[in-house]
């Protein structure tokens, strides 16, 4: 094998790559990289053997070969390397990577159980526009919880895409609150399919995916794994083995008031009030109440003092009055656009429901927080 | 009841202290089997009545019918015991009242008179029992080795020094002094002298009233501790007894400072009107009934809570001052670090910190005057050495202080020296190691803490604060979704048993289907950990309690339960803000020196220890 390739664009690829990469894995081959060269594209692929992101550069005039490299060696080499063209040679069991006068012998190997992807391509489900996918994965799953503390995965843990109806509804939940955006008119052929992306997944996709409204992403499901494949790369990772629960069930419908807020001031407010919170750091407590026209946000901490702030808002219906954890609210203040957003409300032991007028496609919900 | 050497010696100290005798010496030769020598200087018995002594069912602690009804405090008056002494030993009875010139002796063999006479004799009375069992060869054959029946004897001797520190003890063995006392009243010197100088200085008192009732003595601290009660001494109106419920209390108060197996050492003094009490369920006496055991129970374990609650706290305070001085003035200048209401540093911390022990028992602890917080409430005994007061604080050396009531609290809280020298420049950072303990270091000392364990105990306490204080209500997280537990045969049951307990927590649940258990509220304190593994090993450990519990201790059970499993696991790695968040909550709390099973939390290491571990 031998390749020649410009260092940003090898250094680009490997950080990509590299992010499904383990670093302490009980199996030593997947602390590398997979290089496949053939005369005009060079494929790198990194896993951690449930995810693994492959992707394909093009280049010329290569000697074709294949190599599993030290992904994290590689890549600390070449961010260091001048920003010219690097030649991989492979000899025998050594990769040379050279450039000017620089020349480093790296040991590298080869093992046919380094894990391999199946071929997907006649499962393909659906097309979707890039910007849709990462819009709809920001808003959603940051609700989830990123890291299950006891090794046993749970619902909660992922992102779920539900396609139905020529619809595709993405949903997040930690239990006690949820995100959900609703995407409809997919061109899907009444495809019926409910897929678990573990949220650290969905993150990853949601950055790599370009922020491009023309740029499309086809998603391919096949056995117990999903595919994303956008421009040159592609994303794959097994799908969590759990079931949802019934989420269209607890998104309230008969609400009782409305309440008008400015987003960014009521983000604000929030922000501040949650500094004197008791338990700030765990399970917060802030206090919501309308009267009039006014939202009055409070804080109790304690010791810590405590805080007030008022807020003007269009209120339809009655009086509100919840316990709820701010940084709820604040997580999803943040990644809803426009300047208004809606607090509807139904009773003290429902969910509170936020939505943007400039939005429709969005709902989040939260539980509050009940006191005797 | 004369089984062996034990109970006669038990049976004549109690004829002595009945006597009023101010000295007391005892001698064993081949641990009693030869010889059991008891001499006191008490009042003596007249001449003439020396025969009736040894005669059954006489006694002369008996002057009147009401004295069997309303008034016996002599520890014996059936009058059996000399009797059943004399008839399997040869007995030797030398007596002078004070009022008499010559003294008595008289002579028993196996039950039968051999000599009556006078003797030149001081006041008192002196038994000599020899060749016990001599005519009864089955009794003989049951008693054990000389080592064995001699530490039987010593240790009834213990409880009698310490029940009767006025009176000075001897007990001579084979011509060796096993035990020793002054005799000066000091209970304290006596403990000090049966557990050794090393606890000896640490023990707290315990004292607590409720009139007529109460509590007092003292304990170790529960970093002291035996595998065995043979250095725990309980009493009732100064009468040594073993009784499960007493165990059970004392057990019951130290169980969130000490795990299972690991008892304190301490000495419990009882006081109860005697109409409270029966002590004659059992010949040898050891064994006491009472009238109210709920109320008894409660008495002895909240004394021991309040004592025990008290130095834990004051202990962690002490421990952590240096690790509190760098961490949490980072948020909180100038302020206690603490999120809890109760944390005015000038507040004695036991009180706030096991307020359970006082509510929903049997027994309403003095609710009119609860203990007053300001000031330092009156030891029992003052004795111990003053600690080496606020100069050697300021020099930054952890200041070992003995801990007591005795002192005044706010000693331990003192701020971190910054008036004298160069300011403090805190490392407070906190690493993570093996992704199970913490490491945290100050300039002056490093501190080790167990993950697990710190945040079990922060759970815990968060848990368990919700019921003491009111004022906050019960804050509960409502589940988006229900969580739904299948129950296995017999938790139906478990979950009505202790369903007050799990609401009183702050759970709202109601069997389903199935059978089934539905959550639909969880503490807010556990929102996000609640998982229906969680739920099952509860049940589990749940099903192995006594459901027919107080409703304090199954809520207690349960919180420690929860806690245990809800805490963060050893091996489960943590960014750098939550182990510093840990650190933070574990120092806000009062008792953290160890979890709610009785682990230690935080190990500090000190400059002194490290120089010691690098030989310096």
């Amino acid at each position: 094998m031998k390749v020649v390739i410009n260092q940003e664009l090898l250094a680009g690829t490997l950080s990509a790559v590299n992010k499904a990469v383990s670093t302490r894995s009980v199996n030593p081959l997947l602390t590398h990289v997979k290089f496949v060269a053939e005369p005009d594209n060079l494929t790198v692929t990194g896993t951690d053997g449930e995810f693994t992101i492959r992707r394909n550069v093009a280049i010329s005039g290569a000697e074709p070969g294949r190599t599993l490299i030290p992904a994290k060696l590689l890549s600390e080499l070449t961010s260091r390397l001048p920003k010219k063209d690097i030649t991989l040679e492979l000899r025998d069991n050594q990769l040379n990577v050279s450039v000017g006068r620089s020349s480093y012998d790296l040991t590298v190997m080869w093992d046919d159980t380094y894990p391999d992807l199946p071929d997907y391509n006649e499962h393909r489900l659906v097309v979707l526009p890039c910007g849709m996918l990462k819009r709809s994965l920001l808003q959603t799953s940051f609700s989830a919880v990123k890291d299950s503390a006891t090794g046993a995965v749970h619902y909660t843990n992922s992102v779920f895409f539900s396609f139905k109806d020529n619809r595709l509804d993405i949903v997040a939940t930690d239990g006690h609150r949820l995100a959900l955006k609703r995407n409809d008119g997919l061109s899907a052929n009444d495809i019926e399919r409910d897929l678990l992306l573990p949220v650290r997944v969905a993150e990853e996709l949601e950055r790599m995916l370009p922020d491009d409204e023309e740029a499309t992403v086809e998603v391919f499901h096949y056995s117990n794994q999903v595919f994303f494949k956008f421009g040159n790369q592609l994303l794959v990772s097994s799908l969590l083995d759990v079931k949802f629960p019934p989420y269209e069930r607890v998104i309230p419908k008969d609400i009782s008031s409305k309440v008008h807020v400015g987003r960014e001031e009521l983000m604000d407010a929030l922000g501040r009030v949650l500094l004197v919170c008791k338990q700030k750091d765990q399970n917060p407590v802030g206090y919501l109440e309308t009267q009039g026209e006014i939202v009055n946000l409070t804080s109790d901490g304690g010791d810590y003092g405590k805080g007030h702030e008022e807020l003007e808002a269009e209120i339809n219906g009655e009086d509100i009055k919840i316990a709820i954890n701010p940084r709820y609210l604040i997580d999803v203040l943040k990644v809803l656009g426009g300047e208004q957003i809606t607090l509807n409300w139904t009773s003290e032991v429902s969910p509170v429901m936020i939505t943007s007028p400039r939005d429709p496609a969005f709902t989040y919900i939260v539980m509050p927080i009940r006191m005797d | 009841m004369i089984d062996r050497p034990l109970s006669v010696v038990k049976e004549l100290i109690e004829n002595s202290l009945d006597a009023g005798a101010s000295q007391i010496e005892i001698s064993l030769a081949d641990g009693g089997r030869r010889l059991i020598r008891v001499s006191d200087n008490g009042a003596g018995i007249p001449f003439d009545e020396l025969p009736l002594a040894v005669k059954p069912h006489c006694t002369s602690k008996i002057r009147g019918l009401d004295d069997i009804y309303y008034s016996l405090t002599t520890l014996g008056f059936r009058g059996e015991a000399l009797s059943s002494i004399a008839a399997v030993s040869h007995l030797t009875l030398t007596s002078r009242t004070a009022a008499e010139e010559l003294g008595g002796r008289l002579e028993v063999s196996g039950g039968a008179l051999v000599r009556h006479e006078r003797d030149n004799l001081q006041p008192g009375t002196e038994l000599e029992v020899r060749d016990l069992f001599f005519n009864t060869p089955a009794r003989l054959k049951f008693l054990k080795s000389r080592q064995s029946e001699t530490s039987q004897i010593s240790t009834l001797l213990s409880s009698y020094a310490l029940a009767y520190p006025e009176v000075r003890w001897s007990l001579v063995s084979q011509d060796r002094t096993v035990l020793s006392t002054t005799g000066d009243g000091d209970l304290y010197g006596v403990l000090l002298d049966l557990l050794g100088s090393e606890v000896g200085e640490k023990l707290v008192p315990v004292d607590f009233e409720f009139p007529p009732q109460a509590v007092s003595g003292y304990i170790s601290p529960p970093q002291y501790h035996r595998h065995n009660r043979q250095r725990q001494w309980y009493f009732i109106n100064r009468r040594p007894v073993g009784n499960k419920l007493l165990y059970k209390a004392v057990d019951d108060a130290v169980r969130e400072f000490l795990s299972a197996g690991k008892f304190p050492l301490g000495a419990f003094f009882l006081e109860l009107p005697p109409e409270e009490i029966d002590v004659n369920v059992h010949p040898m006496k050891r064994e006491v009934s009472f009238a109210q055991p709920q109320g008894i129970y409660s008495l002895l374990r909240t004394a021991v809570s309040r004592a025990v609650g008290q130095t834990a706290a004051a202990r962690q305070r002490q421990l952590t001052r240096g690790l509190a001085a760098v961490i949490a003035p980072a948020k909180f200048p100038g302020a206690a670090p603490a999120d809890d209401p109760g944390s005015d540093p000038d507040t004695p911390p036991g009180f706030q910190a096991l307020p359970l022990y006082e509510e929903g028992q049997a027994l309403p602890l003095d609710p009119a005057a609860p203990p007053a917080p300001a000031g330092p409430p009156p030891a029992p005994i003052d004795f111990r050495p003053r600690p080496p007061a606020p100069t050697a604080a300021s020099t930054g050396q952890p200041v070992s202080v003995s801990l007591g009531i005795g002192q005044p609290v706010s000693q331990y809280t003192a701020p971190h020296p910054s008036e004298s020298g160069p300011p403090e420049v805190g490392i407070g950072m906190v690493s993570q190691i093996g992704d199970s303990f913490l490491l945290a270091a100050t300039n002056h000392e490093v501190y080790l803490i167990d993950q697990h364990a710190a945040h079990e105990r922060i759970l815990f306490e968060g848990l368990y604060a919700r019921l003491q204080a009111e004022q906050r209500g019960g804050m509960r997280q409502r589940l988006l979704f229900p969580l739904i537990i299948e129950l296995l045969p017999g938790q139906a049951e478990l979950v009505q048993a202790f369903g007050p307990a799990l609401t009183a927590l702050g759970f709202a649940c109601e069997l389903g289907a199935g059978p089934s258990l539905v959550v639909r509220e969880v503490p807010l304190l556990l929102a996000g950990r609640v998982t229906v593994e969680l739920v099952h090993g509860v049940f589990s450990e749940l099903a192995e309690q006594d459901t027919s519990t107080l409703l304090a201790d199954q809520i207690k059970e349960l919180a420690a339960s929860l806690a245990c499993r809800a805490a963060i696991k050893a091996g489960e790695r943590l960014p750098p803000d939550e182990c510093y968040a840990l650190v933070q909550q574990l120092l806000s709390r009062r008792s953290s020196l160890s979890c709610p099973h009785g682990r230690p939390t935080l190990i500090r290491l000190g400059v002194e220890e490290l120089r010691r571990m690098f030989l310096r």
